[in-house]
């Protein structure tokens, strides 16, 4: 386990040090490279972002907007990150930093309305969701912002916690805490509301 | 039933969360990438157009792009500068709901709460802290690659779900930097802190001294002593009390003997704080590494004694990766 560099606050003689002693994570290389490649002008590399990241920004976006806006949002999130994709100094990190694109994007949407890149009408068409899919969304929504997020990654989009946490950069532990603690607040709202 | 399923998929199948995957299942995403744009040599976008003619004139993108991540850092864009928090205050004795009153934090604006009134405060979007009556908490930055606030008195308990370090409280014994966790500080009017860590880690940083204090465990800090030691809060109260002398009374033989002595397998987190302690000499380090080596046997072959006891970052990195792994 090595002493993360960006982590190290100031010159000191002790330890510092930003992660547990945790496996490495596998795709930070991978991550990187295709940064650097898509920053070149590489579909592919591009590709291969959105395919690692695309769920986890959905997730984001569906914590904070209407599910019918989520997915053009996140078209509108990767589209805005590569054309930033050169401000961003550590390629490694760009989980983190999409992420915050993200929370953004959902941001302004609040604040200023829809202002996104046209897409063709047949893609992003949202079929309704049913009744019961609607009220567990909405009771993910009322729960503390720790946990929203990550309970829609695992609930929605099926990422499993080792994938939150990697894509999120993340503790394993903090990860799982959100994820059991944010089960226990829904099944509770879940349960309130039947018993209504 | 299996927790495991909702972490990872394994073990028995939980059937709540298997129903809620099965509902909520149709509304992933599933769209492909969107084309790459082509190079337009004529920008069409407003604020594109600006942004060209004010970094002709020296003048940064950033001012204008709320998402432009600074440099140099690990690079996060901004977020919105005020914090939103609610006042809870306890209206009746049955138990009925509190009084519930919405409100917004600016940067450099200070929360205090009195009487029967707490605050919930949402931070920036990576999580939570809740603050209890008769404390005061400042917002000193959020945004870019850092939010930090100032607990200045009372009691805090966050919850953050970020990236490590991404989140920091200032306390007048310390600064508690978060690694994605949950945890409680408190300040005494004294001035005196407590910071307690529930799940996850945090580091506890004052003057050059890093305290590691990871879940189950507690460090106490005095304000005209420094940081204490950490140590897990189901260690024994010969151990507690002697680490408590040794922190902030006499760091001598006798008591790093009581502290040794009474120290188990798990205590190795103290032990291994204790070979950062800036009050021990490297004969009293050397002590201590020993005992360490009592609990795990034998050093590993990629460690050497003299650069533990040197306090090289490294080998003590690895060295609390292996105690971690069997004790903590």
């Amino acid at each position: 386990m090595l002493v993360d560099a960006l982590a190290r606050p100031r010159h000191r003689p002790f330890v510092t040090e930003a992660s547990p002693p945790t496996p490495a994570r596998p795709a930070a290389s991978d991550v990187a490279r295709a940064v650097l490649a898509a920053r070149g002008g590489d579909e592919g590399a591009f590709g291969q972002l959105h395919g690692l990241f695309a769920r986890m920004v959905h997730a984001i976006l569906l914590a904070r907007v209407p599910y019918r806006e989520a997915e053009d949002l996140t078209q509108d999130v990767f589209l805005t990150a590569l054309r930033k994709l050169d401000q961003l100094s550590s390629p490694g990190s760009f989980g983190p930093w999409v992420a915050q694109i993200a929370r953004n994007r959902a941001h302004d949407y609040h604040r200023r309305g829809r202002r996104f890149e046209a897409l063709p009408p047949e893609v992003g068409r949202i079929p309704a969701p049913a009744a019961e899919a609607k009220e567990a969304l909405a009771a993910i929504r009322g729960l503390p912002a720790s946990y929203r997020e990550t309970l829609l990654m695992r609930l929605v989009e099926g990422m499993t916690g080792p994938e939150i946490a990697d894509r999120m950069g993340m503790t394993p532990g903090s990860v799982r805490v959100n994820l059991h603690r944010g089960m226990r607040l829904l099944r509770d709202a879940l349960g309130a509301k039947e018993a209504r | 039933m299996s927790e495991e399923y909702l972490w990872d998929k394994s073990g028995a199948p939980d059937p709540e969360v298997v129903h809620l995957e099965e509902q909520l299942g149709e509304l992933g995403f599933s769209a492909p990438p969107p084309a790459m744009p082509t190079v337009d040599p004529r920008p069409q976008r407003m604020y594109l157009i600006a942004a060209l003619v004010l970094a002709a004139v020296g003048v940064t993108a950033f001012l204008l792009s709320a998402d432009r991540p600074t440099s140099g850092t690990t690079a996060l864009p901004p977020t919105a500068a005020t914090w939103d928090y609610e006042l809870l205050t306890e209206v009746s004795t049955d138990g009925g709901p509190p009084k519930v009153t919405a409100h917004s934090l600016k940067v450099g604006e200070w929360l205090s709460t009195h009487g029967a009134t707490r605050a919930r405060i949402v931070v920036a979007d990576i999580g939570e802290v809740t603050l209890d009556p008769e404390s005061r908490l400042q917002l000193l930055a959020t945004g870019t690659d850092q939010h930090r606030v100032r607990l200045d008195r009372g009691r805090m308990h966050a919850i953050v779900n970020a990236p490590p370090r991404l989140f920091v409280t200032e306390t007048p014994v310390g600064d508690a930097v978060d690694l994605g966790c949950e945890y409680t500080l408190e300040i005494a009017p004294d001035g005196n802190g407590i910071l307690e860590v529930a799940l996850g880690m945090v580091m506890f940083e004052r003057g050059g001294y890093d305290a590691f204090v990871p879940a189950g465990a507690r460090c106490v800090a005095k304000r005209d002593h420094g940081m204490g030691t950490p140590y897990f809060t189901d260690a024994s109260k010969i151990l507690r009390l002697a680490l408590r002398k040794l922190d902030f009374e006499t760091a001598s033989d006798a008591v790093l003997r009581d502290v040794l002595e009474e120290s188990k397998a798990r205590d190795t987190l103290t032990l291994w704080n204790l070979l950062q302690h800036p009050r021990l000499d490297e004969a009293m380090r050397g002590r201590v590494l020993d005992r360490i080596v009592d609990f795990i046997e034998t050093l590993p072959t990629e460690l050497n004694r003299a650069d533990l006891i040197a306090g090289n970052a490294d080998s003590l990195l690895r060295l609390r990766g292996v105690l971690w792994n069997r004790f903590w």
